[in-house]
């Protein structure tokens, strides 16, 4: 029998970061994820809005590696997306200039105006993955039933006023959200304590497993452990730590000389020039098979062509398919379903601290090229808090020697056993249960949470 | 504006005549210097697979189709895929197939995709049905050298190119809009194919022959990768430039036969490429005009005043006599029919009149026939579907 939808799932096309998060929910809804503001949803008039609103983001997103112009688009970037410091602690409720131009976007320029009407044959409960629709939704309270909820999914670990509605106290919006600090913040910025959640980014589900085995996590971990400390000095402080929670007897001391990287080159292509300097200082441990190299291009294919173009300068094209992947398609979900069966042999995550550090949770250990946009910047802070993310020792053009002794001394598996254990992980599970039954609990054991 | 207008008809010809020789230079059939010492072993040679999507009976299809099982060349295979079994091709192909059972052929029924390129629809199951190590993609209406394949993958061999494209000969007039069509090929496709590779490095690749590394394929995810666009062989020829991968022609002409073209097909035709071309690269779309001076001469009149007539017949003259060298040297096949001799003129003139109303269509519409539908297309000729077929499908900024 076909399962009854438990909620629309909306999410932008604004990178990747909003569709990932919407990703694992999407067996939520039989309709799917509906992506607004592209080609099959919202009024052609709106389309014009968010293509004019995705071109700025990728373009700010891409030249922020430019000399001169680079580094003011970034400082735009900072000013538009400004969070403030949390300490010392204060009201922050007063509506900011993002939250009145939104307004304004709104209001005037009428920005999802017809999201209701394809939500209107049921009541089914909506989760955003992004602020515009769900303030918009609230703003529009007219057309849609006065007891459908209205989530929002928080892709972040600290955010700017602009995700809560002017008037938060008076908001109906519940927030799903990943960390600690981001229901802090969203607590001085007015929202109500009984509408947020602390569930966990969603996970995808077949990196998980089941809700209370995690079996999937656990073999992936245990083998990513295995591969990251060929010298065994992780496993003489853990050992004990690792049997405990990974409900293992022994632990096998048969250890792999070789261990794969992945490398998110991100939605706008902002690291494509990075991935050439990974591909020079990779190369001859590749041509070795000592490190393989997954390069994930994303949906764009001016970001595949280009990376097969430093693959081809560094005479590397014939390791295609042996040690070096390319992680490509240009639908969206099927990269993500890409991106995910690669993720499980992945034993090192190189990106920026964008939304994918949350797959901290899955015992990965994250190497954090910068961060664009201060939102980035607390990702990378919330992942050296919890000691889940390292900053690169060296240039990328020294990886290769950087790389090896972060392996050998044991620091990339500490990284990635510390982002099993302190990162959340059910968020998928917790958003169902809440769907479901209305319940939530917060837990702290490691495999609860 | 006199200077203008002149600088304008100047630059036209100049371009125009470095099309004619260019074409001339690297006429078809020519002696290529040290081809014969490229290969000494039979061995050497990779396996080919040679891919034919067909679509319709296509004028000497089956003449055509004969052409590939005299192949100079040591280890091929072919493969044909259609829309259906009952379609009309399907027995001129079997025919041909059974001419000659020891060359490796197969048959595909891919059936027809709603929202994919149809020829990429088609070329998809063939790369996966396909061993060679090279794919030969060519189209129904191509009629190749025994030498053709041998020739190609001597420029794969030494040029180490992932990619070998070819002019186009078109041949076999038998109207007087086939010859419109075969010399607007030969003249300004092929020019163009020829004159852009060699000066700018810049691959103008037809499809009609494509040559290409399977293992490189592979690594932008097959033909797929090229699915939702309309303009498949100059992409794929663009996509491998940008991917790095080394692409290259050695002017191996591959003949394109149009024997029952009319007016109208012809028109419907140009009309598609220009409305491509227009989406693929604007400027150049733009530039094109210069390749008309007939109609630059004219334009010019209400400028310049009557006294300038000398113009147009100036123009029409200079256009016809550049033609009639790349016909005279090139189509060695229509050169020997004396009514085209007769018409040519004739044909130049009224062709770019044509071509001028063709110029004008991607201005008014985006929309284009092909293959019995009529298919929408964005920028870089990105198949626009109805919003019902793609709920999921990405949009580039």
């Amino acid at each position: 029998m076909k399962k009854p939808d438990l909620a629309h799932i909306i999410a932008v096309h604004m990178g990747l970061g909003h569709l990932r998060a919407a990703y694992p929910l999407r067996n939520f809804s039989s309709k799917s994820i509906i992506i607004w503001g592209s080609r099959n949803y919202a009024a052609p008039g709106e389309k014009k809005y968010w293509r004019l609103i995705r071109k700025t983001y990728y373009f700010l997103s891409r030249v922020g590696s430019l000399p001169i112009f680079g580094r003011l688009a970034l400082k735009v970037i900072m000013a538009i997306q400004r969070i403030p410091p949390y300490y010392p602690k204060k009201d922050l409720s007063r509506p900011n200039l993002a939250v009145r131009f939104l307004k304004i976007l709104i209001k005037r320029a009428r920005l999802c105006r017809t999201l209701p009407d394809y939500l209107a044959s049921d009541n089914l409960p909506v989760i955003n993955t992004f602020y515009a629709t769900a303030i918009s939704l609230e703003s529009l309270k007219e057309k849609i039933p006065s007891h459908r909820e209205n989530f929002l999914i928080i892709c972040d670990a600290d955010i700017n006023r602009v995700w809560v509605p002017e008037d938060p106290g008076a908001s109906s919006i519940k927030y799903l959200v990943p960390c600690t600090q981001v229901r802090n913040r969203l607590l001085t910025y007015g929202v109500r304590p009984e509408n947020i959640f602390l569930t966990g980014f969603p996970l995808p589900v077949e990196n998980v497993g089941t809700e209370t085995g995690l079996e999937v996590l656990k073999i992936d971990l245990l083998a990513r452990l295995l591969r990251l400390d060929p010298s065994g000095k992780f496993f003489a402080y853990h050992r004990y730590s690792v049997c405990h929670w990974l409900g293992r007897k022994t632990i096998p001391e048969h250890r792999e000389n070789h261990f794969t990287v992945m490398f998110a080159i991100g939605g706008a292509g902002a690291q494509t020039e990075l991935a050439r300097r990974i591909l020079k200082s990779l190369g001859p441990l590749i041509r070795t098979g000592r490190v393989r190299l997954l390069l994930s291009c994303g949906v764009q294919r001016r970001v595949l062509e280009k990376t097969l173009k430093f693959i081809n300068q560094q005479g590397l094209w014939e390791e295609i398919g042996r040690n070096i992947h390319l992680i490509f398609s240009d639908n969206v979900f099927e990269y993500f379903e890409l991106f995910n069966r690669w993720l499980k042999q992945t034993d090192v995550l190189w990106t920026k601290p964008s939304e994918l550090s949350f797959y901290c949770g899955l015992g990965l250990p994250i190497i954090m090229a910068d961060p664009i946009g201060p939102q980035e910047e607390l990702n990378k802070r919330w992942l050296m808090e919890i000691h889940a993310g390292l900053v690169p020792p060296g240039p990328p053009e020294y990886c290769q020697e950087w790389l090896l002794d972060l392996r050998e001394n044991g620091r990339l598996a500490e990284a990635a056993w510390d982002g099993f254990l302190k990162a959340r992980k059910l968020g998928t599970f917790k958003i169902k249960k809440l769907l479901e039954t209305g319940e939530y609990s917060e837990e702290i054991s490691p495999l609860k949470q | 504006m006199y200077i203008a207008i002149l600088i304008l008809l100047g630059l036209s010809g100049f371009y125009l005549s470095l099309l004619t020789v260019m074409t001339l230079v690297y006429r078809p059939k020519r002696e290529k210097p040290g081809l014969s010492n490229v290969f000494l072993k039979q061995s050497d040679y990779p396996w080919v697979s040679i891919l034919k999507p067909v679509k319709g009976v296509d004028d000497g299809l089956e003449a055509n189709l004969e052409s590939f099982y005299h192949l100079d060349y040591p280890v091929y295979e072919i493969l044909f895929a259609v829309d259906s079994w009952q379609d009309r091709e399907v027995e001129i192909i079997r025919r041909v197939v059974d001419r000659h059972p020891k060359i490796y052929t197969r048959i595909l029924a891919t059936g027809h995709h709603p929202t994919e390129n149809p020829k990429i629809h088609k070329l998809s199951f063939l790369e996966n049905e396909s061993r060679g190590r090279l794919l030969w993609v060519t189209d129904a209406n191509v009629r190749v050298e025994p030498d053709t394949l041998r020739r190609l993958v001597a420029e794969y061999k030494t040029s180490e190119a992932k990619f070998i494209f070819s002019p186009i000969l078109g041949a076999g007039s038998n109207t007087f809009a086939s010859l419109m069509e075969n010399t607007s090929l030969n003249f300004f496709t092929s020019g163009n194919v020829i004159t852009l590779w060699k000066i700018f490095s810049k691959p103008v690749v037809v499809g009609k022959s494509m040559l290409i590394d399977r293992a490189a394929l592979k690594t932008l995810g097959g033909f797929k990768y090229f699915k939702d666009y309309l303009a498949e062989d100059y992409l794929i020829g663009k996509s491998f430039m940008e991917s790095g991968f080394r692409v290259s022609t050695d002017y191996t002409w591959v003949t394109n036969i149009n024997q029952r073209v009319t007016i109208k097909s012809f028109y419907k035709r140009m009309a598609r490429w220009a409305r491509l071309r227009y989406q693929l690269h604007r400027p150049a779309y733009l530039s094109e005009i210069l390749l008309n001076p007939i109609f630059l001469a004219l334009a010019s009149l209400p400028l310049l005043g009557a006294s300038f007539w000398w113009l147009i017949p100036l123009a029409a003259g200079f256009k016809i006599l550049l033609e009639y060298l790349n016909f005279v040297v090139i189509n060695a096949q229509d050169r020997g029919r004396w009514q085209n001799h007769l018409l040519f003129p004739l044909m130049v003139v009224t062709r770019d009149l044509i071509l001028l109303a063709v110029y004008l269509t991607p201005f008014f519409s985006s929309t284009v026939d092909w293959r019995g539908g009529r298919i929408k297309v964005g920028k870089n000729s990105l198949i626009c579907h109805k919003p019902s077929f793609e709920p999921l499908s990405y949009e580039e900024a």
